[in-house]
C-alpha cells in the first residue's frame, strides 16, 4: 500500500519560527533589563499595565465602532452623519487631554478614553467600508429569508464586517500603541510604558533599546495574530 | 382553482442616466393560479426580472397592485436567484438553515428539515462545505434547497439555470419538475430560454421589449413529460420565437 508522505519538516520549521517569535520578546526584555540595570519585574509590570489599558480601549472601540457602523452604513443617516464622523476623526485628540486630566484626573479612565478615541476611527471606517461592499443579491437573499433583529446581526452583518474589523484593528492598534505611550506621559500616569520612557528619557541607550523592544512586540503580535486572521477573514469571503 | 397572485396595472420605471426616467414594465395585469407553473419570457431587458421581484416583494416601489390569495404571507414565498446569492461565510448547512432560523424554528426541527432537503439534492456530504468549494451546479442546488426548506406556497425563480452548463441545467429542471409535482406549490419563473419555458410551464407570458408589456399568454397543453423533439413542441417553439421581439 502506498504511504502518504507527511510534510513534517515544513511543520517543524513553522513550529520553530512560531516559538521563536513568542519567546524572543521575553528574552529581549530580560536581557534589556539586565543591560539597562532595571528590575525585570518593573519592566514587565509596566508593559502589562500598558497592554491592559490598550486591550480595554480596543475592546470598547470595537464594540462602539461596530455599533456605529451598523447604525450608519447606509441610508439617510449615512449621508448626514459620515461627514460629521470624518471631521471628528480628524480632530487632534491630544489637544483635549489637559482638559480631560483637569476633570477626570491622572486616572486609567482618562487614558483609556483617549485611547478609545484614537483606536475607534480606523476600526469604524474599515467596518463601514466592508458593509458598503454588501452585494445586493445577499441583501435580497436575507430579506426573502426573513432574517431580522439579532439573527440579522449575527448571521449577516457581523460576519460581513469581520475583514474590515481585522484591517481596522491592525491600523487602529498601530496608532493605539503610539498614542498609548504619549497619553500615559501627558496624563502623567505613575505606571506603564509612558512612565517607563519618561523616567529613562535621559538615557539614550535605554530609550533606543526600549523602542526596539516595542517594535519587536508589535511585529510579533502582527505576525502571530493579525496576519493569520486577515488571511482567514478574506478566505471566508471568497465566493 | 383560485388565483395565487393577481397583478393589476403593474408599472415600474427606473431613474436612468442624467435624471431621465426609464420605463421597465408598463401596465401588466394577469392572474397566476394556485399550483400553476407560470413562466415569463421575453428579450433581455424587457422587465421580466423586475416583474418577478415586484411579485416576490423584493421590489417595493412600483405602480399598480399585487394581491395574494388568502393565507399566503411573506413567509410562504421563496426566491431562487440567478447567481445563487449564497452567503460565502456560511456553510451549505448554514445557508439552507437560514430561512428556518428567521422563522424561529427550533434547532432539532431545523436540523431535521435541512438534512432532508440536502439529501433531496444529493448535498448531504457537502453540508460542512462553504459555497466557494462547490461547482456552479451544486451552488444552485443549495440555492434551491434554501428556497424549498420552508415548504413555500409560492416559489419564484429568476433565470435559475442560465449560469449552469446544459447537463446540470437539464438535471436541475428535472429535479424542479419532480419537486413541483410532489409539493404542488405555485411556481413563477423567469427565463429567456424558449425550450426551457416550454418544457416546464403550464402557461407562458410573453413580454414585449422595453417597456415590458404583456404581449400574449400561451397555454402550454403539451403532455407531460414534454418531448422536446415532438412536432407540437417545435410548433409552439416557433410560435414563441415569432412573438419574442429582440
Amino acid at each position: 500500500m502506498k504511504k502518504h508522505r507527511i510534510r513534517i519538516y515544513r511543520s517543524k520549521r513553522h513550529l520553530w519560527i512560531t516559538l521563536l517569535t513568542v519567546i524572543a520578546p521575553f528574552v529581549y526584555l530580560l536581557l534589556f533589563s539586565q543591560i539597562a540595570h532595571i528590575a525585570s519585574a518593573q519592566l514587565f509590570a509596566d508593559l502589562l499595565v500598558s497592554c491592559w489599558r490598550l486591550l480595554v480601549a480596543y475592546i470598547l472601540a470595537v464594540i462602539l465602532g461596530w455599533l456605529m457602523a451598523v447604525c450608519f452604513y447606509h441610508g439617510k443617516r449615512a449621508i448626514v452623519m459620515l461627514p460629521f464622523f470624518d471631521v471628528l476623526q480628524s480632530f487632534p485628540t491630544f489637544a483635549a487631554l489637559p482638559i480631560a486630566v483637569y476633570f477626570w484626573g491622572q486616572t486609567n479612565f482618562t487614558t483609556i478614553v483617549f485611547l478609545v478615541l484614537t483606536v475607534i476611527w480606523p476600526i469604524f471606517f474599515s467596518i463601514l467600508s466592508s458593509m458598503k461592499l454588501i452585494k445586493h443579491d445577499w441583501e435580497e437573499a436575507v430579506e426573502i429569508a426573513g432574517l431580522r433583529g439579532w439573527d440579522y446581526l449575527r448571521l449577516f452583518l457581523f460576519p460581513l464586517s469581520i475583514p474590515g474589523l481585522i484591517t481596522g484593528s491592525i491600523v487602529g492598534l498601530g496608532e493605539g500603541w503610539e498614542a498609548l505611550v504619549a497619553t500615559e506621559m501627558i496624563v502623567g500616569m505613575q505606571t506603564g510604558l509612558g512612565q517607563f520612557f519618561q523616567s529613562n528619557a535621559t538615557s539614550t541607550g535605554v530609550t533606543v533599546f526600549g523602542i526596539l523592544g516595542f517594535l519587536i512586540l508589535i511585529f510579533v503580535i502582527n505576525k502571530l495574530l493579525w496576519i493569520p486572521l486577515l488571511d482567514w477573514s478574506h478566505h471566508t469571503m471568497e465566493e | 382553482m383560485r388565483p395565487a397572485i393577481t397583478l393589476t396595472g403593474i408599472s415600474k420605471s427606473f431613474r436612468g442616466p442624467h435624471g431621465t426616467s426609464v420605463q421597465a414594465v408598463q401596465n401588466v395585469s394577469l392572474q397566476i393560479e394556485e399550483g400553476e407553473f407560470f413562466v415569463f419570457v421575453g428579450a433581455s431587458g424587457c422587465g421580466k426580472s423586475t416583474l418577478l421581484r415586484i411579485m416576490s416583494g423584493l421590489e417595493k416601489n412600483f405602480e399598480g397592485q399585487v394581491d395574494y390569495a388568502d393565507g399566503i404571507f411573506h413567509a410562504d414565498r421563496s426566491f431562487v436567484f440567478q447567481q445563487f446569492a449564497l452567503l460565502p461565510w456560511l456553510t451549505v448547512f448554514g445557508n439552507v438553515e437560514m430561512p428556518l432560523v428567521a422563522r424561529g424554528i427550533g434547532e432539532q426541527e431545523r436540523r431535521h428539515a435541512v438534512t432532508a432537503e440536502l439529501k433531496r439534492f444529493g448535498l448531504e456530504k457537502f453540508a460542512g462545505s462553504v459555497p466557494h468549494e462547490l461547482s456552479g451546479g451544486m451552488r444552485q442546488r443549495v440555492g434551491l434547497a434554501r428556497a424549498l426548506v420552508t415548504n413555500p406556497k409560492i416559489l419564484f425563480l429568476d433565470e435559475p439555470f442560465s449560469e449552469l452548463d446544459s447537463f446540470t441545467a437539464t438535471a436541475l429542471r428535472k429535479d424542479l419538475l419532480q419537486i413541483w409535482a410532489e409539493r404542488k406549490m405555485t411556481v413563477v419563473m423567469v427565463s429567456h430560454i424558449v425550450p426551457e419555458a416550454l418544457e416546464l410551464s403550464d402557461r407562458i407570458a410573453v413580454l414585449s421589449p422595453r417597456p415590458g408589456q404583456l404581449e400574449k399568454i400561451i397555454i402550454n397543453t403539451l403532455p407531460r413529460p414534454r418531448q422536446q423533439r415532438s412536432p407540437d413542441f417545435f410548433r409552439l417553439e416557433d410560435e414563441m420565437y415569432g412573438l419574442i421581439k429582440a
